[in-house]
Protein backbone atom coordinates (compact mmCIF):
# COMPACT_ATOMS: atom_id res chain seq x y z
CA UNK A 1 0.00 0.00 0.00
CA UNK A 2 1.05 3.92 -0.89
CA UNK A 3 1.64 5.90 2.39
CA UNK A 4 0.41 9.42 3.05
CA UNK A 5 3.68 10.93 3.86
CA UNK A 6 2.83 14.63 4.44
CA UNK A 7 -0.56 16.51 4.90
CA UNK A 8 -1.63 20.18 5.30
CA UNK A 9 -4.58 22.44 4.88
CA UNK A 10 -4.00 26.59 4.27
CA UNK A 11 -5.73 29.25 2.95
CA UNK A 12 -5.03 30.15 -0.77
CA UNK A 13 -4.28 33.65 -1.90
CA UNK A 14 -2.17 36.65 -0.71
CA UNK A 15 -2.71 39.73 -1.59
CA UNK A 16 -0.95 43.53 -0.83
CA UNK A 17 0.66 43.76 2.62
CA UNK A 18 0.64 47.70 2.10
CA UNK A 19 -0.48 48.72 5.18
CA UNK A 20 -0.43 45.22 7.01
CA UNK A 21 3.18 44.16 6.43
CA UNK A 22 2.98 42.33 10.11
CA UNK A 23 0.01 40.28 9.36
CA UNK A 24 0.61 39.66 6.22
CA UNK A 25 5.05 38.49 6.97
CA UNK A 26 2.84 36.19 9.80
CA UNK A 27 0.72 34.68 6.79
CA UNK A 28 3.66 34.10 4.44
CA UNK A 29 6.16 33.23 6.91
CA UNK A 30 3.04 30.49 7.82
CA UNK A 31 2.45 29.50 4.16
CA UNK A 32 6.47 28.76 3.77
CA UNK A 33 6.24 26.43 6.65
CA UNK A 34 3.31 24.40 5.28
CA UNK A 35 4.83 23.97 2.24
CA UNK A 36 8.60 23.20 3.91
CA UNK A 37 6.31 20.57 5.66
CA UNK A 38 4.96 18.95 3.01
CA UNK A 39 7.87 18.63 0.21
CA UNK A 40 10.51 17.57 3.13
CA UNK A 41 8.31 14.01 3.24
CA UNK A 42 10.02 13.46 -0.22
CA UNK A 43 6.78 13.36 -1.72
CA UNK A 44 6.09 11.09 -5.05
CA UNK A 45 2.75 12.97 -5.82
CA UNK A 46 1.08 15.95 -4.26
CA UNK A 47 -2.98 15.72 -4.29
CA UNK A 48 -4.12 19.22 -3.84
CA UNK A 49 -7.44 19.63 -3.41
CA UNK A 50 -9.41 23.19 -3.87
CA UNK A 51 -11.59 25.26 -6.15
CA UNK A 52 -12.13 27.15 -9.90
CA UNK A 53 -12.71 30.60 -9.26
CA UNK A 54 -14.82 30.50 -12.40
CA UNK A 55 -11.85 30.36 -14.78
CA UNK A 56 -12.02 26.98 -15.78
CA UNK A 57 -15.09 25.63 -14.81
CA UNK A 58 -18.12 27.55 -16.17
CA UNK A 59 -20.88 28.68 -14.19
CA UNK A 60 -23.98 25.80 -14.61
CA UNK A 61 -21.04 23.45 -14.17
CA UNK A 62 -23.15 19.86 -12.56
CA UNK A 63 -20.05 18.45 -11.67
CA UNK A 64 -19.25 18.36 -7.60
CA UNK A 65 -16.30 17.43 -7.77
CA UNK A 66 -13.34 17.63 -11.05
CA UNK A 67 -10.04 16.37 -11.55
CA UNK A 68 -7.23 17.50 -13.58
CA UNK A 69 -5.83 15.21 -15.70
CA UNK A 70 -3.36 16.35 -18.00
CA UNK A 71 0.57 15.97 -17.83
CA UNK A 72 0.83 19.89 -17.84
CA UNK A 73 -0.77 22.33 -15.74
CA UNK A 74 0.41 25.95 -16.33
CA UNK A 75 -0.89 28.34 -14.20
CA UNK A 76 -4.05 30.49 -15.56
CA UNK A 77 -1.81 33.32 -14.41
CA UNK A 78 -4.39 35.56 -12.60
CA UNK A 79 -3.71 37.92 -9.62
CA UNK A 80 -0.04 37.85 -11.38
CA UNK A 81 0.54 34.24 -10.51
CA UNK A 82 3.87 33.48 -12.95
CA UNK A 83 2.87 31.31 -15.84
CA UNK A 84 5.58 28.56 -14.96
CA UNK A 85 4.39 25.05 -15.46
CA UNK A 86 3.77 22.22 -13.05
CA UNK A 87 3.55 18.99 -14.10
CA UNK A 88 0.51 16.58 -13.47
CA UNK A 89 -0.23 13.47 -13.08
CA UNK A 90 -2.28 11.91 -15.58
CA UNK A 91 -2.31 7.77 -14.80
CA UNK A 92 -3.21 8.88 -11.02
CA UNK A 93 -5.25 11.14 -11.51
CA UNK A 94 -7.31 8.77 -14.20
CA UNK A 95 -6.89 6.20 -12.11
CA UNK A 96 -8.37 7.68 -8.82
CA UNK A 97 -11.84 9.17 -10.57
CA UNK A 98 -12.42 5.48 -12.19
CA UNK A 99 -11.75 4.38 -8.45
CA UNK A 100 -13.83 7.11 -6.96
CA UNK A 101 -16.94 6.08 -9.56
CA UNK A 102 -16.25 2.61 -8.70
CA UNK A 103 -16.76 3.69 -4.80
CA UNK A 104 -20.09 5.67 -5.58
CA UNK A 105 -18.25 9.19 -5.80
CA UNK A 106 -18.32 11.03 -8.93
CA UNK A 107 -15.27 13.18 -10.35
CA UNK A 108 -15.28 14.76 -13.79
CA UNK A 109 -12.10 14.51 -15.32
CA UNK A 110 -10.40 17.62 -16.34
CA UNK A 111 -8.27 16.93 -19.44
CA UNK A 112 -7.24 21.00 -19.63
CA UNK A 113 -6.77 22.82 -16.50
CA UNK A 114 -5.24 25.54 -16.26
CA UNK A 115 -4.85 26.14 -12.24
CA UNK A 116 -6.00 30.21 -10.51
CA UNK A 117 -4.62 31.14 -7.96
CA UNK A 118 -6.98 28.89 -5.78
CA UNK A 119 -4.23 26.14 -6.86
CA UNK A 120 -1.44 27.77 -8.14
CA UNK A 121 -0.41 29.55 -5.07
CA UNK A 122 -0.68 26.72 -2.74
CA UNK A 123 1.49 25.30 -5.15
CA UNK A 124 4.31 27.67 -5.24
CA UNK A 125 4.59 27.22 -1.22
CA UNK A 126 4.21 23.48 -1.74
CA UNK A 127 6.42 22.55 -5.56
CA UNK A 128 8.36 25.78 -5.45
CA UNK A 129 10.65 23.78 -8.13
CA UNK A 130 7.78 22.52 -9.88
CA UNK A 131 8.94 18.98 -9.61
CA UNK A 132 6.73 16.96 -7.67
CA UNK A 133 3.68 15.68 -9.84
CA UNK A 134 0.66 17.43 -9.32
CA UNK A 135 -2.69 16.10 -8.80
CA UNK A 136 -5.40 18.87 -8.92
CA UNK A 137 -9.06 18.07 -7.03
CA UNK A 138 -11.34 20.51 -7.11
CA UNK A 139 -14.57 20.98 -5.38
CA UNK A 140 -17.26 22.79 -7.47
CA UNK A 141 -18.53 25.92 -5.08
CA UNK A 142 -19.97 27.54 -7.51
CA UNK A 143 -22.61 24.73 -8.62
CA UNK A 144 -26.30 24.96 -7.13
CA UNK A 145 -26.96 23.35 -4.47
CA UNK A 146 -22.64 23.54 -3.27
CA UNK A 147 -21.59 20.04 -2.88
CA UNK A 148 -22.43 19.14 1.08
CA UNK A 149 -19.61 18.73 3.40
CA UNK A 150 -20.23 15.17 4.39
CA UNK A 151 -19.79 14.78 0.56
CA UNK A 152 -16.41 16.24 0.83
CA UNK A 153 -15.59 14.27 3.89
CA UNK A 154 -17.14 10.76 1.67
CA UNK A 155 -13.98 12.20 -0.82
CA UNK A 156 -11.55 12.29 1.56
CA UNK A 157 -12.29 9.08 2.88
CA UNK A 158 -12.52 7.38 -1.05
CA UNK A 159 -8.75 8.80 -1.58
CA UNK A 160 -7.03 7.65 1.43
CA UNK A 161 -8.79 4.27 0.40
CA UNK A 162 -7.55 5.01 -3.21
CA UNK A 163 -3.92 5.53 -1.63
CA UNK A 164 -4.35 2.66 0.63
CA UNK A 165 -5.67 0.00 -1.83
CA UNK A 166 -4.86 0.61 -5.32
CA UNK A 167 -1.57 2.73 -5.61
CA UNK A 168 1.68 0.79 -5.48
CA UNK A 169 3.48 0.18 -2.35
CA UNK A 170 6.50 2.50 -2.51
CA UNK A 171 4.77 5.50 -3.48
CA UNK A 172 4.47 8.71 -0.76
CA UNK A 173 1.71 10.97 -1.23
CA UNK A 174 1.21 14.37 0.14
CA UNK A 175 -2.24 15.95 0.64
CA UNK A 176 -3.15 19.72 0.56
CA UNK A 177 -6.57 20.94 1.48
CA UNK A 178 -6.25 24.94 0.26
CA UNK A 179 -9.19 27.73 0.88
CA UNK A 180 -11.11 29.68 2.99
CA UNK A 181 -11.38 30.89 5.65
CA UNK A 182 -14.62 32.90 6.18
CA UNK A 183 -15.25 35.47 3.14
CA UNK A 184 -17.48 37.06 1.17
CA UNK A 185 -16.20 37.13 -2.66
CA UNK A 186 -17.99 40.18 -4.84
CA UNK A 187 -19.90 41.90 -1.84
CA UNK A 188 -19.14 45.36 -1.37
CA UNK A 189 -18.54 44.70 2.31
CA UNK A 190 -15.25 43.36 3.51
CA UNK A 191 -16.03 40.86 6.51
CA UNK A 192 -14.13 37.99 8.24
CA UNK A 193 -15.84 36.42 10.88
CA UNK A 194 -13.47 35.68 13.36
CA UNK A 195 -15.39 33.62 15.77
CA UNK A 196 -16.67 31.34 12.92
CA UNK A 197 -13.35 30.85 11.83
CA UNK A 198 -11.79 30.15 15.31
CA UNK A 199 -14.61 28.01 16.11
CA UNK A 200 -13.64 26.19 13.08
CA UNK A 201 -9.64 26.17 13.78
CA UNK A 202 -10.73 24.93 17.52
CA UNK A 203 -13.05 21.91 16.23
CA UNK A 204 -9.75 20.95 13.42
CA UNK A 205 -6.86 20.53 16.42
CA UNK A 206 -9.77 18.84 18.83
CA UNK A 207 -10.84 16.38 16.65
CA UNK A 208 -14.25 16.99 16.89
CA UNK A 209 -15.86 17.45 12.84
CA UNK A 210 -19.04 15.36 13.41
CA UNK A 211 -20.48 18.77 13.95
CA UNK A 212 -18.89 20.62 10.93
CA UNK A 213 -19.79 17.53 8.93
CA UNK A 214 -23.49 17.28 9.81
CA UNK A 215 -23.60 21.30 8.88
CA UNK A 216 -24.92 22.09 5.08
CA UNK A 217 -23.22 23.86 2.65
CA UNK A 218 -25.83 27.21 3.56
CA UNK A 219 -25.44 26.98 7.19
CA UNK A 220 -21.72 27.60 6.20
CA UNK A 221 -22.38 30.57 3.28
CA UNK A 222 -24.61 32.64 5.98
CA UNK A 223 -21.70 32.09 8.86
CA UNK A 224 -18.74 32.22 6.60
CA UNK A 225 -19.75 33.84 3.13
CA UNK A 226 -19.50 31.84 -0.18
CA UNK A 227 -15.62 32.25 0.21
CA UNK A 228 -15.88 30.44 3.61
CA UNK A 229 -17.14 27.67 1.71
CA UNK A 230 -13.95 26.59 1.12
CA UNK A 231 -13.21 25.05 4.43
CA UNK A 232 -14.81 21.96 2.52
CA UNK A 233 -11.40 21.46 0.90
CA UNK A 234 -9.86 21.49 4.70
CA UNK A 235 -12.65 18.67 5.33
CA UNK A 236 -11.36 16.42 2.32
CA UNK A 237 -7.81 16.35 3.25
CA UNK A 238 -8.73 15.90 6.97
CA UNK A 239 -11.06 13.18 6.32
CA UNK A 240 -8.28 11.43 4.34
CA UNK A 241 -6.16 11.82 7.04
CA UNK A 242 -8.42 11.29 10.01
CA UNK A 243 -5.24 10.04 12.47
CA UNK A 244 -3.69 13.24 12.05
CA UNK A 245 -2.71 15.63 14.76
CA UNK A 246 -3.43 19.00 13.35
CA UNK A 247 -1.24 22.29 14.63
CA UNK A 248 -2.31 25.36 13.88
CA UNK A 249 0.58 27.15 12.04
CA UNK A 250 -1.25 30.81 11.73
CA UNK A 251 -4.50 32.51 12.02
CA UNK A 252 -5.05 36.47 10.71
CA UNK A 253 -8.02 37.80 9.96
CA UNK A 254 -7.26 39.97 7.62
CA UNK A 255 -10.41 42.36 6.99
CA UNK A 256 -7.87 44.28 3.88
CA UNK A 257 -7.92 41.34 2.16
CA UNK A 258 -11.27 40.04 2.24
CA UNK A 259 -10.31 37.10 4.14
CA UNK A 260 -9.73 35.30 7.21
CA UNK A 261 -6.08 33.42 6.55
CA UNK A 262 -5.03 30.23 8.59
CA UNK A 263 -3.46 27.24 7.72
CA UNK A 264 -2.35 24.00 9.51
CA UNK A 265 0.08 21.05 9.50
CA UNK A 266 -1.41 17.56 9.93
CA UNK A 267 1.43 15.20 11.84
CA UNK A 268 0.82 12.14 10.69
CA UNK A 269 1.69 8.85 13.22
CA UNK A 270 4.89 7.37 12.67
CA UNK A 271 5.92 10.92 10.46
CA UNK A 272 8.48 12.78 12.43
CA UNK A 273 7.39 16.36 12.47
CA UNK A 274 9.30 18.74 10.06
CA UNK B 1 -34.66 43.43 -8.38
CA UNK B 2 -32.42 41.09 -11.04
CA UNK B 3 -32.75 41.99 -14.78
CA UNK B 4 -34.90 39.38 -16.68
CA UNK B 5 -31.73 39.34 -19.04
CA UNK B 6 -29.16 38.84 -16.47
CA UNK B 7 -27.85 35.64 -18.25
CA UNK B 8 -26.53 37.91 -20.87
CA UNK B 9 -24.25 39.55 -18.07
CA UNK B 10 -22.56 36.53 -16.57
CA UNK B 11 -22.48 35.29 -19.73
CA UNK B 12 -19.92 38.55 -20.80
CA UNK B 13 -18.50 38.15 -17.28
CA UNK B 14 -17.82 34.44 -17.91
CA UNK B 15 -15.96 35.31 -20.71
CA UNK B 16 -13.88 38.26 -20.15
CA UNK B 17 -10.70 35.94 -19.23
CA UNK B 18 -11.66 33.41 -21.86
CA UNK B 19 -12.03 35.30 -24.90
CA UNK B 20 -8.30 36.85 -26.47
CA UNK B 21 -8.67 40.36 -26.84
CA UNK B 22 -11.66 40.61 -24.96
CA UNK B 23 -10.45 42.56 -21.88
CA UNK B 24 -8.77 44.83 -23.76
CA UNK B 25 -11.53 46.28 -25.71
CA UNK B 26 -14.24 46.45 -22.76
CA UNK B 27 -11.37 48.85 -21.62
CA UNK B 28 -11.16 50.71 -24.79
CA UNK B 29 -14.76 50.60 -25.99
CA UNK B 30 -17.09 49.18 -23.18
CA UNK B 31 -20.11 50.29 -25.12
CA UNK B 32 -19.17 48.27 -28.18
CA UNK B 33 -18.86 44.87 -25.88
CA UNK B 34 -21.95 45.74 -23.93
CA UNK B 35 -23.78 46.45 -27.26
CA UNK B 36 -22.47 43.10 -28.62
CA UNK B 37 -23.25 41.14 -25.30
CA UNK B 38 -26.85 42.55 -25.76
CA UNK B 39 -27.32 44.46 -22.30
CA UNK B 40 -30.52 45.83 -21.64
CA UNK B 41 -30.28 49.43 -20.30
CA UNK B 42 -30.12 48.99 -16.73
CA UNK B 43 -27.49 46.17 -17.34
CA UNK B 44 -25.12 48.14 -19.18
CA UNK B 45 -25.96 51.08 -16.47
CA UNK B 46 -25.45 48.54 -13.62
CA UNK B 47 -21.96 47.62 -15.60
CA UNK B 48 -21.08 51.36 -15.90
CA UNK B 49 -21.25 52.15 -12.29
CA UNK B 50 -19.31 48.46 -11.75
CA UNK B 51 -19.63 48.51 -8.04
CA UNK B 52 -21.10 44.74 -5.89
CA UNK B 53 -24.29 45.91 -5.34
CA UNK B 54 -24.97 47.37 -8.93
CA UNK B 55 -23.54 43.97 -10.40
CA UNK B 56 -25.54 42.15 -7.94
CA UNK B 57 -28.73 44.00 -8.80
CA UNK B 58 -28.70 42.83 -12.64
CA UNK B 59 -28.05 38.91 -11.29
CA UNK B 60 -24.05 39.06 -11.73
CA UNK B 61 -22.70 35.34 -10.06
CA UNK B 62 -20.57 37.40 -7.18
CA UNK B 63 -17.50 35.32 -8.47
CA UNK B 64 -17.57 36.98 -11.94
CA UNK B 65 -18.69 40.05 -10.13
CA UNK B 66 -15.09 40.06 -8.94
CA UNK B 67 -13.83 39.43 -12.75
CA UNK B 68 -15.33 42.26 -13.47
CA UNK B 69 -13.76 44.19 -10.45
CA UNK B 70 -10.32 42.94 -11.58
CA UNK B 71 -10.90 44.16 -14.89
CA UNK B 72 -12.58 47.21 -14.80
CA UNK B 73 -11.02 48.62 -11.64
CA UNK B 74 -7.15 49.26 -11.06
CA UNK B 75 -7.04 49.94 -8.00
CA UNK B 76 -8.48 46.19 -6.96
CA UNK B 77 -6.59 44.91 -9.62
CA UNK B 78 -3.67 46.72 -7.97
CA UNK B 79 -4.72 45.27 -4.59
CA UNK B 80 -5.67 41.41 -5.23
CA UNK B 81 -2.18 40.21 -6.75
CA UNK B 82 0.86 38.48 -5.43
CA UNK B 83 3.25 40.34 -6.91
CA UNK B 84 4.82 41.53 -3.95
CA UNK B 85 5.77 38.47 -2.55
CA UNK B 86 7.03 36.60 -5.63
CA UNK B 87 10.70 37.51 -5.11
CA UNK B 88 10.50 35.91 -1.63
CA UNK B 89 8.85 32.73 -3.23
CA UNK B 90 11.81 32.54 -5.84
CA UNK B 91 14.40 32.09 -2.93
CA UNK B 92 12.51 28.84 -1.93
CA UNK B 93 13.85 27.43 -4.99
CA UNK B 94 17.10 25.08 -4.85
CA UNK B 95 19.30 27.80 -5.43
CA UNK B 96 16.94 30.59 -5.18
Amino acid sequence: MAEITSAAVTSHILMSPRTVEDQAARVFNGMLQIGRHLRAAKPDVLVIVSSDHLFNIPLGTPARFLIGTGASLMPFGDMDVPREEFRGYPEFANAFANFAAASGVAIEPLERFSPDHGTAVPLMFANPDHDIPVVPVLVNYSRDPTPAPNECWQLGETLARFISVARPATERVALLGAGGLSHWVGYAQSRVNEAFDRSFLAAVTGGELAPWRAKSAAEIEREAGNGGLEIMSWLTVLAAAPQSRPEIIYYEPMVSWMTGMGGALLHLPGHAAQ
Amino acid sequence: MTDACDGNVNALLGRLFQEPGLLQRLRSDREAVFREAGLSPQQCAALREGSPDALARVGADPILRMHYLMASNPEIAGHVTIRDFLDDLRKERRGG
